[in-house]
């Protein structure tokens, strides 16, 4: 393999598969940096033992790719065995003609049907390498087999190795220079054999080129990067309750918040949580909590005080499976009816939703703005595939701006009595909050005129309620219009989707454009107040439109429903994973073929 | 004020005049809004804002500076009638809000109102939590044995055997002690007071603003509307005793032992100066920064 | 894993007859079959066809992998047995698996066979015996111009028409070693020549082999026993083929050239059988070992080792009458048959 004129490969997908403790995850961690530090776009999709002691599998999931990656690939390209036993079940996973990575000589003999190197099928392609005997050589044990195995990779796929002895340094940073040496040791051990002995069958070749060399990239989650967000908006007080898949932001704002002047409080349950929030926003300051499904059940009783008061908060929901306790550890996107119309009553609040994780931090660093502005609670919507997969982010507040800029409205006094609610053409009144002079005021859950004071008349309830609608379609009108792709002119299909959903959507329109199909698309990250006029604007050019969520009942497509008055087609599954690119590709091509 | 209950109207004679005249230079009415309350005449609810106010104008809070937070029941109301911040929130959840507001910003003077059902029925998972955390706010809980805006059920302090509109044939449950639950949870301002004595009740509320942390006030009161048997000012004054000036209000458990006793002790039953929410947010924000 | 399990190493036409018979006369155990090659069972014959591009790798394949799944027969490809433990029942495999069977079939049939003498150069020489070889052959097929093969067995005259017919060139060293390990008279030796020559084949008859030089990228000289030095775009070895059966030197089972078996195809093991090219089975009448060659002669004995391994008692009798044909030149053989 040399004198290869350039890298013929732009995207790979791999797999390190181990029991817990083999150092799976790292290894992936590592991958990852190390390709992000070159320039390529990485994303991230582990899987865990589901059990707390974990005997279980560990997989770390990589795709590495010349261009933003938009999903992490159903099929793996390369799969490396750190455990036998384990990556059987991995097999299943791996593309027909797939690269399996084993120890050749680990510690004894398999016992039957043990050996992953025993299932491998024809066109799998299989390098075996002595994983145990290298780590040895190294650091005198067996818990680097996983970075003897990045050494593989890197000298067969043509990942250029000064980027991974890079990333290894990082990753270590925090050790002794002995480990960070030893760990370059066995990543070099397993670049030579590799070199040496491995006779390339495989036609993965990115070229050993640094497409950039970025040295502040960071390979976050959804859910750090919606930690960050909430730090860049200068967040005062985290108040929060663990639940799965949330439980992160509370951990990282804790570490992170205090040093710059914030509060992070672990409440007794999540109504406390939404209550200090909702508090500490009465109060004038920016606040926020995280929860999942089950919590903001549990929240929505607060959150419709927040409407209704008018109090600013932010909450971050990360949807799981439900309902009711659910499937906690599996993504789905069906809490969109809760966070639109959970409450009692017409309580408006906006909804927005990340597509990818530069989006957690963007949208949650907008979401303080628009809280604030409007003065509501705003309710930001991640799923636990967003929350937990990772991805190549430099933080830019200044790309956050592309969803609009947004400026408080404050009070200042007058002669006359101070009007919490004045009614405005916007619908949004000068605020004060405690601590301003000569603007005290008192607010309430319950329905109250200009001034604050409990109003139950049928004419300041029907002025009050549309004040509050009004301020949604002020937002509305100055929120950017949702993003359209495809062609210009008629669409054979046009495809509808949100949140995690829209990398598979924008896959899939790629391939059916690539098959020559016109074939477009449109994402909103204002999944409420809707884009009625947008959505029915993209309706008119399509012959077919589509909506793909993962939800079972289309909550989505209920309401795209309802504002263009035509029936569209659902690709809408609850499956316990996020939607694969062929699903919504295969009903296009139906719908229209 | 020597009487047990205030009263409004009525001709302006020069006794009354200069009463007000008293009134008004004592401050109190710096912190009255100008909307009228909304309880039932008799209601000891008047005394309990009365003796607050006055401990308010004692201890010069700047209106701006001052944060009422309150559930939902005739308590509840209580933010309107003041000349501040106020924050009528959803029923059990004032004491999560209060706290947010302080958290949010230290400076303001944070005080909580709720009644018996608002604060130990469905707020009661809240207030273990509230007072390990020792928040430096003050809370009154209206104990007045019923729920009187919703026109008389049942609540968490309710006498057994008491008819209500939830129990036709006598109230079968044991009632809960604030007190006692306050103590337990180790509360680390504790007292109690009467909405009848509001001149007795005003310096313990002047001792709980004062204090640094979180102050737990009970204050007992009739509901004159709905509990004309039980717990009423007649019934009061025979069980009503202060707590004996010998009383060593650092010693938790001579503390619950009053508050276990078959008298109703009024005064400051515990005291303790322990860090503060904030005092730990400074700890943990230096610990932070390294 | 509990209950019976019968192994099969090999997947040809011994190992699959045997297997079929197996599943069927035991639905309850367990059957797998072990091979080194990473690729369906295949007909052998047809590899001359796809190394001159007259057939693809899908028309060689004999059986799916999914008739083994429907039979639930698990079939193990790519897979090297290094080891085989007869007392403790257990086979070692190369990637470091080990194996429990109740009852062992060995199948593994033979390899090309290149002689002591030629092991200098051996590095040189092109065999041709598995796909794997073919795939390589083929590759080579744009730029090949002459090829020279030395030796002579069955399959060399076969291949070396092959190649003619699509224009190589194509210079044949046939010696004492042709038909080896059978001597042929030299008549019929020089019938062959003939034959070959009749289809443009170069013959030099009674030459050898003695060295070959690598010239450049896939260009050699090979030098003969008669003075000559052949340019040349590759050599070929065909001396015939040898048991491939390294991996049991150390089972215990006794072995000559090949595996020894008795006329119940058992080898000197209890629960090992053998059957196919890697096997030589006793005639009582001879008192002696025959070598039986050949596809057909493998399915039968496959299939007959399979019933002796469910219980029956099935004797292998001699070898049927055959005739080994080229190009109209017969040779009457009892150990070779062709299809």
């Amino acid at each position: 393999m040399s004198g290869t004129t350039g890298p013929t490969s732009s995207d790979v997908v791999i797999k390190i598969c181990g029991a817990a403790g083999d150092g799976s995850i790292a290894a992936g961690q590592i991958l990852n940096l190390a390709a992000a530090g070159m320039g390529y776009h990485v994303m991230n999709f582990d899987s865990f033992p589901a059990e707390i002691r974990g005997f279980g599998k560990s997989v770390a999931h990589s795709r590495i790719s010349v261009e933003r990656v938009l999903t992490p690939g159903t099929m793996a390209d390369c799969l490396v065995a750190l455990d036998d036993p384990h990556s059987i079940t991995e097999l299943a996973s791996l593309r027909e003609n797939g690269i399996v990575i084993y120890d050749s000589k680990p510690a004894d003999y398999h016992e039957e049907e043990q050996a992953v190197a025993g299932w491998l099928q024809p066109g799998m392609i299989g390098y075996g390498v002595p994983l145990r005997e290298l780590s040895t050589e190294a650091t005198k044990g067996a818990k680097s087999r996983n970075i003897v195995a990045l050494g593989v990779i890197s000298k067969l796929f043509g990942l250029d190795a000064d980027g991974f002895r890079w990333a290894i340094g990082k990753r270590f940073g925090g050790k002794s220079e002995t480990v960070r040496e030893t760990n370059v040791t066995a990543f070099n051990l397993g670049w030579e054999y590799a070199a040496r002995e491995l006779d390339k069958a495989d036609p993965i070749d990115f070229g050993n080129v640094a497409l950039a060399r970025v040295e502040n990239v960071s390979i976050v989650s959804g859910n750090e990067a919606a930690a960050q967000g909430c730090i860049d908006a200068g967040l005062r007080l985290y108040a929060g309750y663990p639940i799965t898949p949330a439980t992160k932001i509370m951990e990282v704002l804790g570490k992170k918040l205090p040093a710059m002047g914030g509060v992070v409080v672990q409440t007794e349950d999540e109504i406390s949580a939404i209550g200090h929030v909702v508090g500490g926003g009465f109060a004038g300051k920016r606040c926020a909590t995280a929860t999942s499904g089950p919590g903001l059940c549990l929240m929505v009783e607060c959150i419709n005080l927040g409407v209704m008061a008018e109090v600013p908060a932010v909450v971050i929901d990360c949807q799981r499976g439900g309902p009711s306790t659910g499937l906690p550890t599996k993504t789905e996107q069906s809490d969109l009816n809760i966070a639109i119309f959970g409450a009692s009553g017409e309580s408006p609040r906006p909804v927005l939703a990340p597509t990818n994780v530069e989006e957690c931090y963007s949208l949650v660093l907008k979401a303080f703005e628009v809280a604030d502005a409007f003065q509501t609670p705003v309710i930001v919507l991640l799923d636990f595939f967003l929350s937990s997969r990772m991805e190549d982010v430099v933080w830019s507040r200044e790309a956050a701006d592309r969803f609009g800029a947004y400026e408080d409205c404050l009070a200042t006094p007058t002669p006359e009595p101070y009007a919490r609610y004045a009614i405005t053409e916007t619908g949004v009144s000068p605020r004060a909050y405690p601590g301003m002079p000569e603007l005290v005021h008192p607010i309430t859950g319950l329905e109250h005129d200009e001034h604050g004071l409990p109003n139950y008349s049928g004419p300041v309830h029907t002025r009050m309620q549309q004040k509050r609608q009004r301020k949604l379609d002020t937002l509305l009108a100055r929120w950017p219009a949702p993003e359209v792709i495809g062609p210009h002119g008629e669409l054979a299909v046009g495809i509808v989707s949100w949140g995690s959903t829209v990398g598979a959507a924008k896959n899939a329109i790629k391939r059916l454009s690539r098959s020559g199909m016109k074939a477009g698309g449109i994402f909103p990250r204002l999944m409420w107040p809707l884009a009625g006029d947008a959505l029915r604007e993209f309706s008119a050019r399509c012959g077919t439109l589509l909506v793909a969520e993962t939800n079972s009942s289309g909550q989505y497509a209920a309401l795209v429903e309802q504002a263009t008055h035509r029936d569209v087609l659902r690709v809408c599954e609850a499956a316990a994973m996020p939607l694969p690119t062929a699903a919504i590709e295969a009903a296009a091509a139906k719908a229209h073929g | 004020m020597g009487q047990d209950q205030t009263t409004l109207g009525g001709t302006l004679n020069a006794e009354i005049v200069a009463d007000i005249s008293t009134v008004q230079q004592s401050g109190l009415l710096d912190y009255r809004s100008e909307e009228l309350p909304t309880w039932c005449p008799g209601c000891g609810y008047y005394g309990i804002t009365q003796a607050l106010m006055q401990a308010l104008a004692d201890l010069h809070i700047e209106n701006r500076n001052l944060a009422v937070v309150s559930g939902i029941g005739c308590a509840g109301r209580m933010p309107f009638f003041v000349n501040g911040y106020g924050f009528h929130a959803v029923h059990g959840r004032a004491v999560p809000v209060a706290q947010g507001v302080k958290i949010a910003n230290p400076e303001l003077t944070v005080l909580v109102v709720g009644g018996d059902g608002d604060g130990l029925g469905i707020g009661g998972g809240h207030l273990p939590h509230a007072l390990r955390r020792n928040v430096d706010l003050t809370y009154v809980l209206f104990d007045n044995g019923i729920y009187g805006l919703t026109k008389g059920q049942s609540s968490p302090t309710t006498p057994t055997g008491q008819v209500t509109g939830s129990h036709p044939y006598g109230n079968p449950d044991r009632p809960l002690d604030a007190v006692t639950l306050g103590l337990a949870y180790r509360a680390s301002f504790m007292a109690r007071g009467y909405a009848g004595k509001p001149h007795e009740l005003y310096p313990l509320m002047k001792q709980a603003l004062e204090h640094r942390g979180f102050s737990f006030v009970v204050a007992i009161t009739p509901c004159v509307t709905f509990d004309k048997v039980n717990i009423t000012y007649e019934r009061l004054r025979e069980l009503w005793v202060p707590i004996p000036e010998d009383h060593d209000t650092s010693d938790l458990g001579a503390a619950m032992q009053l508050a276990l006793s078959d008298r109703l002790y009024y005064g400051v039953f515990f005291h303790e100066d322990r860090p503060t929410f904030n005092d730990n947010v400074k700890d943990t924000a230096g610990k932070a920064r390294g | 894993m509990a209950g019976e399990h019968y192994v099969v190493i090999g997947n040809g036409p011994a190992g699959n007859e045997a297997a079929d018979v197996l599943r069927a006369g035991a639905p309850d155990a367990r059957v797998t079959i072990i091979s080194d090659e990473f690729f369906p069972y295949y007909y052998r014959h047809r590899l001359r066809d796809f190394i001159v591009g007259g057939c693809e790798e899908g028309d060689l394949v004999v059986r799916a992998p999914s008739h083994y799944r429907e039979h639930d027969i698990r079939l193990r490809l790519g897979q090297k047995v290094t080891r085989v433990e007869p007392a403790s029942q257990t086979l070692f495999l190369a990637h470091m698996e080990k194996i429990q069977y109740t009852k062992l079939l060995i199948c593994c049939g033979g390899m090309p066979r290149v002689p002591e003498v030629h092991y200098t150069y051996r590095q040189h020489l092109s065999v041709l015996s598995t796909l794997r070889h073919a795939r390589m052959l083929r590759a080579r097929m744009p730029d090949l111009r002459r090829v020279v093969m030395c030796g002579g067995d069955m399959i060399s005259f076969r291949v070396a028409t092959t190649l003619a017919a699509v224009g190589k060139e194509v210079v044949f060293l046939i010696d004492e070693e042709a038909f080896w390990p059978l001597e042929l008279t030299d008549d019929l030796r020089a019938e062959f020549s003939s034959a070959l020559g009749r289809k443009g084949i170069e013959v030099r008859e009674g030459d050898a082999l003695t060295g070959v030089d690598a010239v450049g990228d896939d260009r050699y000289v090979a030098r003969t026993r008669g003075g000559a030095a052949i340019d040349c775009d590759l050599v070929g070895a065909f001396f015939g083929f040898v048991p491939a059966i390294e991996f049991l030197r150390r089972s215990g089972l006794d072995i000559e050239r090949g595996l020894l078996v008795n006329e119940r195809l058992q080898t000197s093991q209890q629960g090992v059988y053998a059957a196919g090219d890697c096997a030589e089975i006793y005639r009582p009448d001879l008192r002696n070992y025959w070598v039986s060659i050949g596809w057909p002669n493998a399915l039968q004995l496959g299939a007959l080792a399979a019933r002796n391994m469910l219980g029956e008692a099935v004797d292998a009798g001699g070898p049927a009458e055959s005739v080994f044909e080229v190009e109209g030149v017969r040779v009457n053989t009892s150990w070779w048959r062709e299809f």
